[in-house]
């Protein structure tokens, strides 16, 4: 799930982070936690 | 199961606590939450507290060490070693001090205290077996293609009455993944039996949602406080799970569809039975 996150341009949004995680499944979370967390990761201006 | 937990508490020299209890740990922010309530309660900062180390590790085997103990008895049968002698190596599961000497640690045992307007019949399993329950109302927003007969969701809102939520985080994110679940139950996943075998135990054949099948979800948490549980708690648990695959379910009769069996995979929906 990070690597496939590490790729993701900054500034990426919602539809874009679902498309590009795709290919990773997660039981628990729902991924709703998981989208936050890159969501934050990448959004601009982070480190 | 007798309502009889034990949960332990050790107060070391240098000031960090200890709890801990009989409970294996599985997965849902037991462990952090136990120690904002030790922290909270006690008035120390939450890193002092470590759940389940130090004298409450040993005194509670977990589901884990239970484990070991069921082949210890197996070894010992199999190899025809007393079975004692095996139980005194693992040690005793009760060696609970209670020393209040100057250096020592203090150490404080505590076993649930059933109150008493819960009723429970320990010989007929009857009465209250939970002291209180969580309410959980779920609403699924979803579209059907005419054609094929999938189903997609749309939305999903979750509304979990909980009593308080400990740590709102991880009660929230218990709520997603459960509602995720109840998704996947609700629209995909489908166990097929062969000889008494799980015909399907493949991820390429038995599906769980992926990213582009799970909805934005938006919970919602209540809080009306249960007054034996800890700072009003109830738990979040299974609840989140159970009441997805209904709101489909009604959902899919809302959009025409007499849905009486899950998980609703096209191949139902085309034969379910319009609403009249």
């Amino acid at each position: 799930m990070i690597m496939a996150a590490v790729p993701i341009p900054r500034g990426a949004r919602l539809p874009q982070i679902r498309e590009a995680l795709a290919g990773n499944l997660c039981r628990c979370t729902g991924y709703a936690a998981i989208y936050r967390a890159v969501l934050a990761a990448k959004r601009k201006g982070a480190r | 199961v007798k309502l009889a937990s034990q949960a332990a508490l050790e107060l070391t020299e240098t000031g960090r606590a200890h709890p801990g209890g009989p409970a294996p740990r599985i997965g849902q922010g037991t462990r952090t939450m136990h120690a904002q309530i030790v922290a909270d309660t006690l008035g120390i900062p939450y890193d002092r507290v470590e759940v389940g180390a130090g004298g409450p590790r040993r005194w509670f085997p977990t589901a884990a060490d239970g484990g070991v103990a069921h082949l210890h008895d197996r070894a010992a049968r199999s190899s025809s070693v007393a079975p004692k002698r095996l139980k005194a190596k693992a040690g005793p599961p009760h060696a609970a001090p209670s020393t209040c000497g100057r250096t020592a640690p203090l150490v404080i045992m505590k076993s649930y205290q059933k109150p008493a307007e819960i009723i429970w019949d320990e010989t007929c399993y009857q009465g209250d077996a939970y002291g209180a329950f969580a309410w959980a109302c779920n609403v699924v927003e979803l579209e059907v293609d005419p054609v094929t007969f999938e189903v997609r969701p749309l939305r999903l809102t979750a509304v979990a009455e909980i009593g308080k939520a400990i740590h709102p985080l991880l009660a929230a994110g218990q709520i997603e993944g459960g509602s995720a679940q109840g998704l996947g139950w609700a629209l995909g996943e489908e166990v097929v039996m062969k000889e008494g075998r799980m015909a399907n135990a493949q991820l390429t054949n038995y599906l769980i949602p992926t990213t582009l099948d799970t909805p934005p979800l938006d919970v919602v948490i209540l809080e009306r406080p249960y007054r034996h549980g800890p700072f009003g708690a109830k738990g979040v648990g299974e609840l989140p799970i159970d009441g997805p695959a209904a709101a489909v379910a009604n959902a899919l009769r809302h959009a025409g569809f007499d849905v009486r069996s899950l998980p609703a995979t096209p191949e139902r929906l085309m034969s379910a039975r319009a609403v009249g």
